[in-house]
């Protein structure tokens, strides 16, 4: 089978995957106990539950519903939000609320990347030393540290930084605000960077500067568990008979570890890093929501607290997508790290 | 109702209107006493600032007031049920009529004078002159055919029933009662004069045009109703470019993240004396927290506000007045002292039994154990009011001493004590003992733990009664919905005023409105003969309630005897077992000075008239005050 046709049939997959996860939001939704007209209208004036009701399309029967729904999405046509932002498109809100994740879940799994897997190939190659019992302890210490409480710690220690830490983390390099989405206005400007070179530079770092700490938080679990992940491929490589060989023929030790060692201990970790990508569009609801980033995870959740039928729909839609196309990615990837696998 | 800001909640808050306080009682001795009614000399002329503190501002007219706010959904006025989008719409729209500070005693705003019919079904309101929208038009009578039409006949609105029902203004239906378009006899005599017909007297009428939902919009702006041009496109209107009449006008939004709104210069008053406000959405309780106490806001106000950082030994209450009360709380994380002020509005948070399931010894055995000052005490940190009535203090028929009077002598089943034994005997004579316990599903509203821990002590104090709780939480959608399809037991909800008058909250205990299997039950009781002995008692004092609705001494004095009866067929029958009336508080810095609100609470206040001082910060040693603005 070519890469094309393998591809080709991956992507008819996506079909059934889609249609299949569409029919369960709208079944979750709309069967559910939560009413759209209700969370609109509240509870005074329970007449005008009738007349919202009418409005939404809610009074139709449930199949047509269910038809339009699924026509609607799968052109592409993501309708506009019934409770969230009433009457606005879905396609502006996921605009608006995405970039703040993605710009959030970049850093998170890049800090992981960056960290944890040089120290998982350190502790792997140095076993039962000092060092390695070090890394691998805090791996696992940071590892079980919970998310949500250690967002909350951190928040409180950086809001009193000039207490416990000696300066204050709000106007340290640039002013930032230690809660609040970062200001990513500065991408639509891509040109600012060689016309006004010193304010584009200052936005990106304060723009990175504000989802640090989130993202070291949603990071710091993935880093352990590449850690750990890395250390055992590592040691599991190194031990293996054709290391051994190529020691035996002469193989310098650092082509070893590079050509040899380093290769094949990636097979494990590729999986868990673009597991991970989940985090660039669902994000945290927790994370994101103590240090007030508000993005596209607190979307989807207050949007299915609030039966947004359509809102939901759209986010799901895109979620499916996204993490089908990373599916992909992650099969072509093996294959180039792996000339083993192949596609048959 | 007071913890999490959670969505839901929020829209209850203002899906249950918003709210209204202390009628005229409060107007006058609450609100005027102290300065707080009127227009520029609010804060400072008589020494005391409006929040209490001795501090006397240097005002800066180029400052931007900063707070927090949750999520916004809409600007467009009829289209809002949530106070996120309320408070900020209170700022840039102005009606016929307006609660000043939020004061339940209603006055003219964009309306110079208006006559009452005879019959009080016609209202006759001349506009003041001069006055324009933010895109210059001047405001005529016309522009509020248009938002009347708009609030009736929209497909954009969630409000229509405020002016069909609620207010009841002459219109055509046809066959399945919805409302015919442009049948509403609102007429614009001329460009100055406005006249509203309506099919009945309604004792609130010139309240409920204080709503927001009322308000002028300028005539064809938007093009969701017949024979409108449509200047610019709906989400344009309700997102980029609300143009409304108010002394304030949206500057920016970005959905989810701050809005801003600034003065208008050619406000028909007195232009704001500030330069604008800003609102940072930010909805978790600690990250609420942390903003606040890095200065990045100047006041913190209620619904925004953890309870869990709240800590009652840190108040300090200076001086009371009626339902406010003004002084201080700190030192706070930043090593602050703030300045506190709180008002019990008009709201009421109660119990509600569905009474086809719920018999009735076990209600009376609910009204035994509960003490209601122990629950607001343990469970709500002492932030609000035990309530005996469902009408709140300030409302209640001869004010607040009358309230406390008729709940002391009267309440049937102890005032502030827990009887566990008259509630075993109840259950006892009823046929019930240890073995053979009823058992009954508690649920309550999910987005705070307050009323599960409520519903702990209760279900431990049952116990003893013979009763088996079981306690759930459910959103607040979904257990309206259970509601509605009678599905629910023991629930908790609370009521806030559509309008600052008994009838507001009592329809909830009109047994003919609270049978669960109509389309749109208002409270979910199912009371009737069958299940109370008071059912036919509460039926006819409402009726009495529905044949005086003319605002005259007259009407307002038999439907006073009437809500009173009401009261105690509740107390009788126990539908509903009243819990509190929850305070809405604020804390501010020293540096800004913003006029209490009255009872109809701080998202009925427009902000043209708070005062900042030139320099922020100084408050203590945490954050720089990183106001931007």
């Amino acid at each position: 089978m070519s890469r094309w046709r393998y591809f080709l049939k991956r992507v008819l997959l996506m079909v059934p995957v889609t249609i299949t996860g569409m029919t369960i939001v709208f079944v979750v939704i709309r069967l559910g106990p939560i009413d759209p007209a209700a969370a609109i209208v509240g509870m005074n004036n329970p007449e005008g539950i009738a007349r919202i009701r009418e409005q939404l399309g809610l009074t139709q029967p449930l199949w047509q519903q269910y038809i339009e729904f699924m026509v609607d999405l799968l052109t592409f046509d993501l309708g506009q939000s019934w409770v969230i932002a009433r009457g606005t498109p879905a396609y502006d809100l996921i605009l608006i609320y995405a970039p703040r994740t993605i710009w959030l879940g970049v850093w998170s799994v890049l800090i992981a990347v960056v960290v944890g897997i040089p120290l998982g190939f350190y502790a792997g190659l140095n076993p039962n030393t000092g060092g390695d019992y070090f890394a691998s302890f805090g791996g696992i210490v940071w590892r079980a540290m919970p998310n949500f409480w250690l967002a909350i710690i951190l928040v409180a220690v950086l809001s009193q930084s000039q207490e416990l830490l000696g300066f204050s983390w709000e106007s340290w390099i640039v002013e930032t605000d230690i809660v609040t989405p970062p200001d990513l206005a500065f991408f639509t400007e891509p040109m600012g960077l060689l016309t006004n070179t010193s304010a584009w530079t200052n936005e990106l770092i304060a723009a990175l500067k504000a989802v640090a700490p989130a993202a070291l938080v949603l990071g710091s679990a993935s880093m352990g568990n590449e850690m750990r992940i890395g250390r055992t491929a590592v040691l599991e490589t190194i031990n293996s008979n054709y290391v051994e060989t190529a020691r035996a023929k002469g193989v310098p030790e650092r082509a070893i570890v590079w050509k040899h060692v380093f290769r094949n201990a990636l097979i494990p970790l590729v999986p868990i890093i673009t597991g991970e990508a989940f985090l660039l569009i669902g994000g945290s609801v927790v994370v994101e929501v103590v240090f007030a980033i508000n993005g596209l995870g607190y979307l989807f959740y207050t949007a299915i607290q609030n039966a947004d039928l359509p809102l939901v729909g759209s986010i799901t839609f895109i979620f499916i997508l996204v993490l089908v196309a990373t599916n992909i990615l992650q099969d072509f990837l093996y294959t180039l790290i792996d000339p083993r696998i192949g596609y048959e | 109702m007071t913890d999490d800001s959670d969505l839901s909640r929020r829209r209850f808050l203002q899906a249950t209107g918003s709210t209204a306080a202390a009628a005229s009682i409060a107007g006058c001795s609450g609100g005027g006493g102290n300065g707080s009614q009127g227009g520029t000399d609010a804060g400072g002329t008589n020494g005391s600032g409006g929040d209490g503190s001795q501090r006397q501002i240097e005002a800066d007219p180029s400052k931007t007031l900063e707070l927090m706010n949750s999520s916004i959904t809409t600007f467009d006025p009829i289209a809002a049920t949530d106070t996120a989008s309320g408070v900020v719409i209170q700022q840039i729209f102005d009606g016929l009529m307006n609660y000043p500070e939020a004061n339940t005693a209603v006055e003219p705003l964009l309306a110079s004078d208006y006559q009452v019919s005879e019959d009080f079904t016609t209202y006759t309101f001349s506009l003041k002159e001069g006055a324009q929208f933010h895109n210059g038009d001047p405001v005529r009578a016309q522009d509020f055919a248009y938002a009347f039409e708009r609030l009736a006949g929209s497909e954009n609105s969630s409000r229509a029933s405020f002016i069909l029902d609620s207010l009841g203004v002459e219109a055509e239906t046809d066959g399945e009662g919805n409302y015919q378009p442009g049948s509403m006899n609102v007429e614009a005599v001329d460009e100055t004069t406005l006249r509203i017909q309506l099919t009945a007297p309604f004792h609130a009428t010139l309240e409920m045009l204080a709503y927001t939902a009322f308000a002028a919009v300028p005539e064809g702006l938007v093009g969701d109703i017949q024979g409108a041009s449509g200047e610019i496109e709906y989400t344009d209107f309700s997102s980029n470019n609300p143009v409304g009449a108010g002394p304030f006008q949206l500057e920016n939004w970005q959905q989810g993240t701050e809005a801003s709104v600034t003065r208008f210069e050619n406000y028909h008053g007195e232009p704001a004396s500030i330069a604008g406000v800003h609102w940072q959405v930010i909805t978790d309780s600690s990250a609420i927290y942390n903003y606040a106490m890095n200065e990045n806001v100047d006041s913190l106000f209620d619904p925004s506000l953890p309870l869990t950082q709240y800590d009652p030994e840190k108040l300090n209450v200076q001086r009371e007045e009626g339902p406010q009360a003004f002084g201080t709380y700190g030192p706070v994380r930043n090593g602050a002292t703030m300045n506190y002020y709180h008002i019990t509005p008009i709201n009421s948070y109660y119990l509600g039994f569905n009474m086809a399931k719920v018999p009735k010894p076990v209600r009376q055995a609910f009204a035994y154990v509960t003490n209601q000052q122990l629950i607001v005490d343990q469970v709500f940190k002492g932030t609000g009011a035990p309530a005996y009535h469902l009408t709140p203090p300030s409302i209640y028929p001869g004010g607040v001493s009358a309230y406390e009077q008729h709940a002391k002598n009267d309440y049937p089943y102890g005032y502030n004590e827990t009887r566990i034994q008259q509630a075993k005997q109840v259950m006892e004579e009823a046929g019930y003992g240890p073995n053979n316990q009823f058992s009954v599903q508690w649920t309550d509203y999910a987005s705070s733990d307050t009323w599960t821990q409520a519903g702990q002590i209760l279900r431990d104090q049952l116990r003893q009664a013979h009763i088996n709780m079981n306690i759930q939480s459910a959103d607040f959608s979904t257990l309206l919905q259970r509601g509605r399809n009678g599905q629910l037991e023991v629930y908790t909800l609370g009521w806030i005023a559509d309008w600052p008058a008994p009838d507001n909250f009592l329809q909830l205990l009109n047994p003919p409105q609270t049978d669960t299997s109509l389309e749109a039950p208002i409270s979910y009781l199912n009371w009737s003969q069958e299940n109370g002995s008071a059912a036919q008692r509460a039926i006819d004092a409402y009726e009495t309630v529905i044949d005086n609705q003319a605002p005259t001494d007259q009407a307002t004095q038999k439907r006073n005897q009437a809500y009173v009866q009401i009261e105690e067929a509740n107390w009788e029958d126990v539908a509903f077992v009243n819990m509190y009336h929850s305070w809405e508080r604020r804390y501010s810095y020293d540096w800004v000075d913003i006029p209490p609100y009255g009872a109809m609470g701080p998202s009925r206040q427009k902000f043209d008239d708070v005062k900042i001082a030139e320099t922020r910060g100084g408050g203590g040693g945490g954050g720089s005050g990183g106001n931007s603005s």
